[in-house]
């Protein structure tokens, strides 16, 4: 029997080797671009200040010593106020800027002198972001009035964790899944006022491109929030590793 | 020291170590422990309820929510639910109805709290007044949406529309009507704009001014309300100064009153009162936001009383919820010509009515 099978030559072995080579290349080739292109962005934690109560779980359930949430002031909603009910304790002594007045227990809210118009005094209130621990506590206290502090997850500091501690722990399911290029979950009121400024400064931009341009970004920035609250709405549980939250994952 | 055996059968009591202590004793020690047990679990941060944090980073209202119920003038007499949305304005007239804007429509009620009519608006409507008998057109109807003014007769029937002396800045948050003289609040531009009955300009009020010794309004949110009363002299409500300031109608300024206080006879944080109204002898009625609380000044400014605590128009007994979708947004008030105060609630979008406690009475201060 072993005789009288066909002998093959060392020609026609190299044939077979080269096309089994040349399919399974072809094959690897077309798996590994089907396998980029399925491939969705990077997804990060966020957490969406419309839903935020400033329980304080974000300061101490973060499995980092200091917690990745931290607070952000939205310019375009703070009212640059002498009396700022997030900057100061309600019972405060005087306005100024002694550790007893402060609400911040941190003292991570800088408060700058702007300027005196209509004969009231105007302050800038920035967040000194590695002394801010993400209590919550200043977000109430602004709340109270304009709300323009809120909470957001620093990503340059989250570890980004598959299951996040802070959103297990979240009594409203704040936190959500988000694409990384979207960074951020604006207020819907920050969104609305950002947007405005935006439209208004393409508006009024005349023959200045970068006045435009910045217009332009602006009006982007809200309208990715907008889109993001749309899919939301029409897809309110969508499953893990996509846009769910944090119960999803 | 001899110890006391007792056998298998033997009925005598066995007499108490004298190391024990008596049951007095063990009853303090465990009424304490019970005591003990139930503080931990009450102020206890570290449990499944608390973020472990101290009692340093809980923001606490309590002292300013707190009132005194003898300071309370005023009764929640009834409540009327209005059948919309979202409310955002109201006004009494001088027979006693009450009209109520929101969604795109206005409800106009009878006293006893029926709806009489509705009408629609083309937009969404954000202040609202009614003429009185001494305006050339009694009974019509100004409703603010946000850049224009549309103007209704009586019965709902459209009439014209008014924009003159308002821009692509405006925000209107207040209306009002003196004789002839039409105002309204403009947010946008931090001025209040003057009409006639026929809806021709005459003017603004409240520009910056240092040769006449206006300084100008300040305000951080777009809560910005007029009122005039029978003095025909008009308040303007300048929330980041925390005050009311008068001026005649031609614009001169006549002095302001009110002071920035968390305490009660004071206006709470950056930008309050939002509203205000005038009861028919003359007193004013401020609505706040932050801490909602309705209180009553006399003609001069002083505080008097107050008409409704934190705790009664908020219902809850916690800290103050910040989410904007469950928030206590801001408390519309309007008086009627009976004394009567009507508080409109956009969370339970009712009209709530206050009545004068009967004298010696005391209030229900939440």
């Amino acid at each position: 029997m072993a005789d009288s099978a066909p002998k093959k030559d060392r020609r026609g072995f190299l044939n077979d080797a080269l096309r089994t080579t040349s399919v399974i290349a072809l094959a690897g080739a077309g798996g590994f671009l089907a396998g980029r292109r399925s491939e969705g962005e990077p997804m990060v934690w966020q957490l969406d200040p419309d839903q935020c109560i400033g329980c304080g779980h974000c300061a101490t359930y973060c499995v980092l010593d200091v917690s990745a949430v931290k607070c952000v002031n939205c310019f375009d909603m703070c009212g640059f106020c002498d009396i700022c009910t997030g900057y100061f304790e309600m019972n405060y002594l005087a306005l100024d800027t002694a550790a007893e007045n402060q609400l911040c227990p941190t003292g991570a809210i800088v408060r700058q002198f702007i300027e005196e118009k209509s004969g009231q005094r105007f302050y800038e209130y920035t967040i000194d972001v590695p002394l801010c621990i993400g209590c919550g506590k200043c977000v109430i206290g602004c709340a109270l009035m304009n709300g323009s502090l809120y909470l957001q997850v620093e990503h340059d500091r989250c570890l980004d964790c598959n299951e996040c501690a802070i959103a297990v722990a979240c009594p409203t399911q704040a936190f959500h899944r988000i694409p990384a290029s979207q960074a951020e979950i604006l207020k819907r009121r920050a969104e609305a006022v950002l947007g405005a400024r935006g439209r208004r400064m393409m508006r009024e931009a005349g023959d200045d491109a970068q006045s435009y341009r910045e217009g332009a970004e602006l009006l982007e920035r809200a309208l990715t929030q907008r889109r993001w609250r749309q899919q939301q709405r029409s897809a309110p549980s969508v499953s893990s590793g996509s846009e769910g939250t944090a119960r999803d994952a | 020291m001899s110890q006391t055996k007792q056998g298998p059968n033997d009925d005598r009591q066995m007499p108490r170590p004298p190391h024990l202590p008596p049951v007095a004793i063990w009853a303090i020690v465990l009424g304490m422990a019970l005591i003990a047990a139930m503080v931990v679990f009450r102020v206890d941060t570290w449990g499944d309820r608390g973020s472990g944090l101290s009692p340093r980073f809980e923001f606490d209202v309590s002292e300013l929510v707190a009132v005194d119920p003898n300071l309370v003038s005023h009764s929640e007499t009834a409540q009327v639910p209005v059948g919309m949305q979202s409310v955002q304005a109201i006004a009494a007239t001088s027979d006693g109805r009450f009209l109520v804007a929101g969604d795109r429509a206005v409800q106009i009620f009878q006293a006893d709290g029926t709806m009489a009519q509705a009408f629609s608006v083309p937009d969404e409507p954000r202040c609202l007044a009614v003429a009185g008998d001494d305006h050339d057109f009694p009974g019509r109807i100004y409703v603010g949406l946000a850049s224009r003014v549309e103007v209704f007769d009586a019965s709902g029937q459209p009439i014209a529309t008014w924009s003159e002396g308002l821009d692509q800045n405006t925000l209107l948050t207040s209306l009002a009507v003196f004789e002839d003289n039409v105002l309204a609040a403009d947010a946008g531009n931090r001025v209040v704009v003057r009409w006639d009955a026929t809806g021709r300009l005459l003017g603004t009020i409240g520009e910056p001014d240092a040769q006449r010794g206006i300084d100008g309004f300040v305000i951080p949110s777009e809560h910005f309300d007029i009122v005039v009363p029978t003095d025909g002299v008009l308040r303007v409500v300048n929330p980041g100064a925390q005050r009311i300031e008068a001026f005649t109608l031609d614009g001169s300024p006549l002095g302001h009153w009110g002071e920035a206080s968390a305490r009660i006879e004071g206006f709470f944080g950056c930008c309050n009162p939002s509203h205000l109204t005038v009861l028919a002898d003359g007193r004013f009625v401020t609505s706040e936001k932050g801490l909602p609380r309705v209180k009553l000044y006399s003609p001069q400014g002083e505080f008097e009383s107050v008409i409704a605590a934190t705790a009664l128009l908020t219902n809850r007994g916690g800290g103050p919820e910040i989410r904007d979708e469950h928030s206590s947004r801001t408390f519309g008030v309007a008086a009627d010509s009976t004394g009567r105060v009507l508080v409109l609630d956009p969370n339970t979008r009712q009209v709530r009515i206050f009545e004068p406690l009967e004298s010696g009475a005391v209030g229900d201060a939440g």
